[in-house]
């Protein structure tokens, strides 16, 4: 081991920049920590480093596509997220064939190696989890139960949405807490309309905005949104949240953060004498070089898969199975919601309205399934779904398939198609064991490290689920007066909803959970993982909201345990 | 009976085409490059389509969007951008379907008109650009296997519409609107706005 120098050394150290990392980087250096934040990818500076952000359609090359060397070589997994790379964004997900991992089973890994991580291409969406999704496990003996309730994050809620500002509309439903929110975005002709018939034909369900991590005014030194529906590129005003616009600043501004970009944190140094993690060891992604850092407390942010990949490879005597795993379940139950089915139909008449701008977020169809009570009751399954969706004009692409040609084709598309709207449900996926991941050492990447495999399914409970998914939209969309109703399901494996989560679940028993209540390993107290990996449970709700707050929380608590002498 | 359709026929509508699942500087760089490549009148001739029937394409694409009050699709650089694609984001399969597709045009002109494309009248050359259009939608329906044409139309709207021409003449563009506004009427804009496929995007299910 190097003798640690000043350069070395740190209070903190975060693994990881994105949605939950860049968290981490503000509270611990707010909070008086001096803190080593390690991103694998390389920098990516707000506004600066958003090459393409300006870009008009015609600059765009290839009509924005991937070339078919790009679909089969360097984007052949993320590709197959349905149209989310494009030209003007592939530079802010990884390349497939630099970052290979096993699929023991269909797994779509859709990710971004670089500063800011996810939370450059995120879809913003933000609703809060409740006590419905807290007492599942424990009412239905499934899993484990989670070792907080809605009364401990709450406050955590409010803390993050104020900080980064989201825009929603306060609806008073329990089953997703209203939030600290901006002013909503507003509904189009034909959202408003259907939000009154559907909402009149089924008394107890809800049609609301969606709650949206967008500025609709100025805040917090960031600009309101401009409508541009071209937030994957990064945003020059800093209109949506991302760890560039955000937290990171934050961080920056307190003095006490050393970020540090193109590092890849291969493991957690376990201190076996004192039974501690002492820090990390890093390769240099560009030179290749291997370093370590050392700190009091580690702050795994690296992502659901890149946290669990870090822990599993972190082996010791006293930890042969990854850091911290004397439960064994390091790298078990994996979940990923279930999606892309609903319904879709067109909406007659509103011919002489349209909206002005793209907005970025679409509607909301809050959860009406297994409240608890015996009218929302199902017998079939588990559980529960919401809808995303919304409205819009046909555009262009409508003649795609459709007849029409020459002048009366231009003078048809001169003008919008009809209105057409449709929701989208996504559902939870209950966890189970076998749903797991594991280090591969047959197949390294071009560090020499061990790969993942990943062996994730749907199971029967939300197969049966989805049949609802599809049938409950239809019958909605229908009861709002569309015609040409049609259920669309599309079969995507596990991940390709990338709300990949679990493998180092919290729970209050150390012998059948990794971490504890504030997010902290239960065998190693000074190691804390605050990203996707600690779900216990998968919400239907979108949950990256869910990771700050409980980022924002666990750093609080690491830094009084610090103050109390106990890390 | 309420009518589902499944990932199967996504993948026709989509993946059919395209035989799949369907450092800052440097990207600016290529992009620059590659925009420049599909501007019309670069001289450069046609890579994929062979030659002899680069006549036939043009007047396809012509016949799709002709000039009116806006530009045409050809004037929009389209042929240059079909070829590009046809080398670099088409499959093999694709390509060939076009380039037998093009090679079979004049046969079907001299089967109804008794002359080759370049010797038909205007007329008929609509007429004709209207049959295969026709049978295109038709192949779609029954069989889900690409006509030549369907993959010509797609290109000519997809190439016109990240062209000037077609998202910022005929649609109106503007890249930071303001704030949203839900509903307002129709006449205070005036034409369609620009539309850039971006998801999520319930498109992405339908065409």
């Amino acid at each position: 081991m190097l003798k640690k120098s000043q350069d070395q050394s740190y209070d903190a150290i975060v693994i990881g920049t994105g949605i939950s990392g860049g968290w981490a980087a503000k509270e611990l250096c707010e909070r008086g920590l001096r803190t080593l934040v390690l991103e694998r990818g390389p920098m990516v500076r707000h506004v600066q480093d958003y090459p393409t952000m300006n870009l008009a359609p015609w600059e765009l090359p290839y009509g924005n596509r991937l070339t078919r060397e790009e679909r089969e070589e360097k984007y052949f997994v993320q590709g197959r997220k349905a149209y989310a790379v494009t030209q003007d964004t592939k530079h802010f997900f990884v390349r497939d064939d630099e970052h290979p991992y096993v699929e023991t089973k269909p797994f779509d890994w859709i990710r971004g190696y670089q500063v800011g991580g996810r939370s450059l291409t995120w879809g913003r969406q933000c609703y809060r989890i409740s006590d419905l999704d807290f007492e599942a496990n424990a009412k239905e003996g499934i899993a484990v139960d989670w070792p907080i309730r809605y009364a401990d994050i709450a406050p955590w809620y409010d803390y993050v949405e104020s900080f980064i500002g989201v825009s929603g509309q306060a609806e008073g439903l329990p089953q997703v807490p209203d939030g600290q929110f901006l002013p909503p975005f507003e509904m189009n002709c034909v959202e408003r309309q259907a939000k009154q018939r559907i909402e009149s034909a089924f008394p107890e369900r809800c049609l609301t905005i969606g709650r949206t991590a967008h500025l609709t005014r100025p805040h917090n030194g960031r600009g309101q949104c401009q409508s541009r529906n071209l937030c994957r590129r990064g945003c020059p005003y800093g209109a949506y949240f991302s760890s560039n616009s955000s937290t990171l600043p934050a961080a920056e501004k307190t003095g006490r953060m050393t970020l540090r970009p193109d590092s890849i944190v291969t493991s957690i140094i376990y201190d076996e004498q004192n039974d501690v993690a002492s820090g990390v060891r890093v390769i240099d992604a560009v030179t290749g070089e291997t370093r370590e850092f050392f700190s009091k407390i580690v702050f795994c942010n690296a992502s659901t898969l890149g946290s669990t990949h870090i822990l599993l490879n972190s082996v010791s005597n006293r930890f042969p199975n990854g850091l911290g795993n004397s439960s064994g379940e390091l790298g078990h139950n994996l979940m990923d919601h279930p999606f892309a089915i609903g319904a879709v139909g067109v909406h007659e008449g509103f011919d002489d309205k349209y909206f002005k701008g793209n907005r970025p977020t679409g509607i909301y169809i809050p959860r009406f399934r297994n409240l608890g009570d015996s009218a929302t009751r199902r017998d079939d399954y588990l559980r529960g779904f919401h809808y995303q969706g919304g409205a819009s004009r046909q555009n262009w692409t409508r003649y795609i398939s459709a007849a029409g040609t020459g002048a009366e084709l231009k003078e048809q598309l001169s003008r919008p198609g009809p209105w057409r709207m449709g929701i989208e449900g996504y559902g939870e996926h209950l966890p189970e064991h076998e749903n797991r991941v594991e280090l591969n050492f047959e197949v390294k990447d071009r560090w020499d490290q061990p790969t993942l495999a990943i062996s994730c399914s749907h199971g029967e409970n939300e197969r049966v689920m989805r049949k609802d998914m599809g049938e409950a939209a239809a019958e909605m969309l229908e009861a709002a007066g569309l015609r040409d109703v049609r259920i669309f399901d599309i079969e995507k494996p596990p991940g390709n909803n990338v709300h990949e989560m679990g493998t180092a679940r919290m729970g209050r028993d150390p012998k059948t959970s990794v971490l504890n209540g504030f997010n902290q390993m239960h065998d190693v107290p000074n190691v804390f993982v605050s990203d996707g990996a600690c779900m216990t449970s998968s919400p239907c709700q979108n949950p990256s909201i869910t990771y700050m707050a409980l980022t924002a929380r666990a750093c609080a608590h690491a830094v009084e345990e610090l103050k109390r002498g106990n890390l | 009976m309420r009518q589902t359709f499944s990932r199967r026929e996504a993948i026709i509508r989509f993946g059919y085409l395209t035989g799949g699942a369907l450092s800052a500087s440097t990207l600016a760089a290529l992009m620059a490059s590659c925009a420049s490549e599909r501007k019309a009148g670069t001289g450069r001739g046609p890579r994929i389509v062979p030659q002899a029937s680069a006549g036939v394409l043009e007047g396809l694409i012509d016949g799709i969007l002709p000039a009116t009050e806006t530009p045409g699709a050809v004037e929009a650089g389209v042929p240059e951008f079909f070829d590009l694609m046809l080398r670099d984001y088409f499959t093999a399969i694709a390509r060939d379907v076009v380039v037998a597709g093009l090679q079979g045009v004049d046969a079907t002109c001299v089967e109804v008109y008794g002359l080759p494309w370049e010797r038909l009248g205007s007329g008929q050359k609509t007429a004709m650009v209207q049959r295969l259009d026709r049978q295109a939608v038709a192949q779609r329906k029954e069989s889900g296997t690409p006509h030549f044409f369907a993959i010509v139309k797609e290109m000519t709207l997809w190439g016109y519409f990240y062209s000037e021409a077609g998202a910022a003449q005929l649609q109106r563009y503007e890249i930071s609107p303001g704030a949203y506004e839900g509903c307002i009427d129709y006449d205070d804009v005036g034409k369609p706005w620009t539309f850039i496929v971006s998801p999520p995007n319930l498109d992405d299910y339908f065409v």
